[in-house]
C-alpha cells in the first residue's frame, strides 16, 4: 500500500510528462529536416 | 488586375457573415469584467490552442510565407525552432503565477512583484508597440489586395477594421476565441485546398517526390543552417537562442496572447493549449513553406512574370526603363523552355550534371529577376513613387488568382481576412484590456463592474479606429512580416527582461527595474539605428536577446550603484 508524505514541500515548478513529449517531437522534426538537407545537399 | 467573378463573392461574403455573425450571436451577453475579459474562464485547451495559433498567424504569414519558400526556400522555418521550449518555460512558470494571482493582464503580475510605476511602464510599452502592430496586420493582406484586386486600399482597410471592431467590441474575449476556432478550421481547410490543386497542376508524370527533387536540385530543401554567420537571418542558432528570448516574450508577456489562454477553464487547460501550439506550430508552418516551394515547382513548368507585383510592372513598363525590362523577360522566357529539357532530364536520370544544370538556370533566373528589381526601384524613384520591387508578398496572391478555380479564389480570400481579423481582434482585445485593466481601473476608484465592461469596450473601440488610422497611413516597407518582427523586437527583449528579473532574481526591487527598462529602451532603439546606417552589425532578431541582457545588467547595476535595498513591493 502508498503511503502519503504530507510533510513534503512542494516542488517549485512542476514538470509533466507532455512537457517531456513536446521536446521529443519537436526533436523528431528537426532530426527530420537535417536528414531532408543532407539528403538533398547529397543527391 | 483580377475581376472576382460572382461565387467567388459569394464564398467570401458567406465565409465572413456566418463566422463573425455566430461568434457575435453566440457571446451576445456580457454582464461582467470575467465574462468580457477573460471569456468566463470557460475556454476549452483546443479553443485555447487554435485561438493562439490564430493570433500568432496573421495575414501576412499566409501571403508572405510561400512566398519566402518561393524565393529561398525552406530555410525559414528555423525562425519558429525556439517555440516549444518557450511554451515549456510558459507552461511551468509563468502560466502558474498567473493562475495563482487571478491576473487580467499580464503587467498586473509586475505590481505585485515591484511597483506600480513598473507595471505602468511596462502596459505602455505593450500598447505603443502592439497599436501600431495592429495597424500594420491590417495594412500588409489590404496593400496586397488591393494592388492584386484593384480594391480601394483605403476602404479595405476600414472594412477589416470595422469588421473586427465590430466583433471583438460587441463579445470581448469569448467572441474573439469562438471566431478564431472557426476562422483557423478555414483557413486550415483553405490551405489544404490549395496545396492539393497546386500538386494536381503539375505534369501528369511527375510524381510529388520528383517535384520535391527539383525543389531541391534548386536549393530550396536546405532547411538548416548551422552555420554562425550573423549575416545570415535564419540559422539554428538564430532560432533557438533569438527566437526563444522572441517567443517568450511574444507568449509569455504580451497580453494579445497572454489572455488568449488566461480565459482558460482551469490552470491544465491554458497549459494544454500552449502544449498544442509547441507540438503543432512547426508542421503548420512547414506546410506553408512547402506550398511554397510547389509554387516554385509549379513555375519550373509554366512560364511567370519577371516581377509577381503588378504595381511595379505598370511602372516600369511605362518608365524609359521598358524596353531593358521587356528583355529581361525575354531572357526569363528563354531560360525557361531551357529548363524543361534539363528538368526532364533529371527526373528521369537523377544525373549530377543536371542537377547542376538546374541550379545554374535557376541561378540565372534569380539574376534576371534581381536586375527586374533594380529597374523597378530606378523608375520608382524616377516618378518619385514608393513602390515593393521585392515581390514576395505577391507570389502566393498571383498564383491563386491565376491558377486556382473560380470559387476556391473566393474561400482563398476568405482564409486570407479571417487571418488578418483574427490577429487584430487578439490585438485589438487585448490593447482595450490592458487600457481599462493597468490604467482606467488602476487610476480610477470605485468603478462597478458595468462601467468597467463599457469602459473596456470604448477602449477597445478606439484602439480599433486608431489602428484604422495607423493603417490607412503605413508606408511601405521591404517585407511586411519583417516590419512587424522588427516592430516587436525592439520592445520585447526589454519586457521580456522585466518578467525574467521579476520571475526569478528576487534581489531586485521595482526601483532600480524601472530605471534600467528606461534606460534599455533607449539603448535598443540606439543599437537598431546603428545598425541601420551600418554602423554595426546585429540584425533585428538578436535586439530581442540583447535588449533582455541589457536590461537585466543595467538593473544589477543601479541596484548595485544606489543600494536600492529597500523593498518596493506592496
Amino acid at each position: 500500500m502508498k503511503t502519503s508524505k504530507p510533510n513534503q514541500p512542494k516542488k517549485k515548478y512542476q514538470w509533466n510528462g507532455m512537457y517531456t513529449l513536446v521536446i521529443l517531437v519537436n526533436l523528431i522534426y528537426i532530426i527530420t529536416f537535417y536528414m531532408i538537407s543532407n539528403y538533398y545537399n547529397n543527391l | 488586375m483580377k475581376n472576382l467573378e460572382w461565387i467567388d463573392w459569394l464564398v467570401l461574403i458567406l465565409t465572413l457573415i456566418i463566422i463573425i455573425g455566430y461568434g457575435t450571436w453566440k457571446t451576445r451577453s456580457n454582464t461582467n469584467v470575467t465574462d468580457y475579459l477573460k471569456g468566463g474562464n470557460t475556454t476549452k485547451w483546443w479553443t485555447i490552442g487554435l485561438s493562439v495559433m490564430a493570433t500568432q498567424a496573421s495575414a501576412i504569414t499566409f501571403l508572405s510565407t510561400p512566398g519566402q519558400a518561393f524565393n529561398d526556400g525552406m530555410g525559414f522555418i528555423q525562425f519558429y525552432f525556439g517555440l516549444p521550449v518557450a511554451m515549456i518555460i510558459i507552461c511551468l512558470v509563468f502560466i502558474p503565477l498567473y493562475h495563482r494571482l487571478k491576473v487580467y493582464t499580464a503587467y498586473e503580475f509586475l505590481e505585485e512583484r515591484f511597483d506600480l510605476k513598473t507595471r505602468t511602464l511596462t502596459a505602455i510599452l505593450f500598447l505603443i508597440q502592439r497599436g501600431l502592430s495592429a495597424g500594420i496586420t491590417i495594412f500588409a493582406p489590404a496593400i496586397i489586395l488591393s494592388v492584386v484586386l484593384g480594391w480601394n486600399l483605403t476602404l479595405l482597410n476600414i472594412f477589416i477594421g470595422v469588421m473586427v471592431i465590430f466583433y471583438t467590441v460587441s463579445g470581448g474575449t469569448k467572441a474573439v476565441n469562438v471566431t478564431q476556432k472557426h476562422q483557423m478550421i478555414i483557413i486550415f481547410v483553405g490551405l489544404l485546398i490549395a496545396f492539393f490543386i497546386i500538386v494536381s497542376k503539375l505534369p501528369q508524370d511527375l510524381t510529388f517526390l520528383q517535384a520535391i527533387d527539383i525543389a531541391g536540385a534548386s536549393g530550396k530543401m536546405d532547411i538548416l543552417d548551422f552555420s554562425f554567420d550573423l549575416n545570415n537571418r535564419y540559422t539554428v542558432w538564430s532560432g533557438l537562442i533569438g527566437g526563444t528570448f522572441l517567443m517568450l516574450s511574444y507568449f509569455g508577456t504580451d497580453q494579445s496572447q497572454v489572455q488568449r489562454y488566461l480565459s482558460g477553464k482551469s490552470l491544465k487547460e491554458m497549459q494544454l493549449g500552449l502544449i498544442f501550439n509547441g507540438i503543432l506550430k512547426i508542421p503548420m508552418q512547414f506546410f506553408i513553406l512547402l506550398i511554397g516551394v510547389m509554387v516554385f515547382v509549379f513555375y519550373q513548368f509554366n512560364q511567370s512574370p519577371v516581377n509577381f507585383n503588378p504595381n511595379a510592372n505598370n511602372l516600369v513598363l511605362n518608365s524609359n526603363y521598358a524596353h531593358a525590362y521587356k528583355s529581361l523577360q525575354a531572357n526569363k522566357d528563354k531560360l525557361f523552355i531551357e529548363k524543361q529539357s534539363v528538368i526532364n532530364l533529371y527526373t528521369k536520370q537523377k544525373s549530377l550534371g543536371a542537377k547542376a544544370d538546374i541550379a545554374s538556370l535557376n541561378k540565372q533566373d534569380s539574376e534576371i529577376r534581381n536586375k527586374a528589381k533594380q529597374l523597378i526601384d530606378k523608375a520608382a524613384l524616377d516618378y518619385d513613387v514608393k513602390i515593393e520591387s521585392n515581390d514576395k508578398d505577391y507570389v502566393f496572391i498571383h498564383f491563386i488568382l491565376n491558377n486556382l478555380p473560380r470559387g476556391i479564389i473566393g474561400l482563398l480570400l476568405a482564409v486570407i481576412l479571417s487571418a488578418a481579423m483574427s490577429s487584430t481582434a487578439s490585438e485589438l482585445n487585448a490593447l482595450g484590456a490592458t487600457t481599462t485593466i493597468d490604467l482606467y481601473k488602476r487610476f480610477s476608484k470605485n468603478k462597478t463592474e458595468l462601467q468597467l465592461v463599457k469602459a473596456s469596450k470604448w477602449f477597445t473601440l478606439s484602439w480599433g479606429v486608431i489602428a484604422i488610422a495607423v493603417a490607412c497611413v503605413a508606408n511601405l516597407a521591404e517585407n511586411l512580416i519583417q516590419l512587424v518582427n522588427i516592430i516587436g523586437s525592439i520592445f520585447y527583449g526589454n519586457v521580456l527582461g522585466i518578467f525574467l528579473l521579476a520571475f526569478f532574481i528576487k534581489s531586485i526591487h521595482g526601483h532600480a527595474v524601472f530605471i534600467a527598462a528606461i534606460l534599455t529602451q533607449i539603448m535598443v532603439i540606439c543599437l537598431f539605428v546603428l545598425d541601420q546606417y551600418q554602423i554595426i552589425n546585429l540584425p533585428f532578431l538578436w535586439l530581442n536577446f540583447v535588449g533582455c541582457v541589457i536590461v537585466i545588467f543595467n538593473a544589477y547595476i543601479i541596484q548595485f550603484i544606489f543600494n536600492d535595498d529597500k523593498k518596493t513591493t506592496h
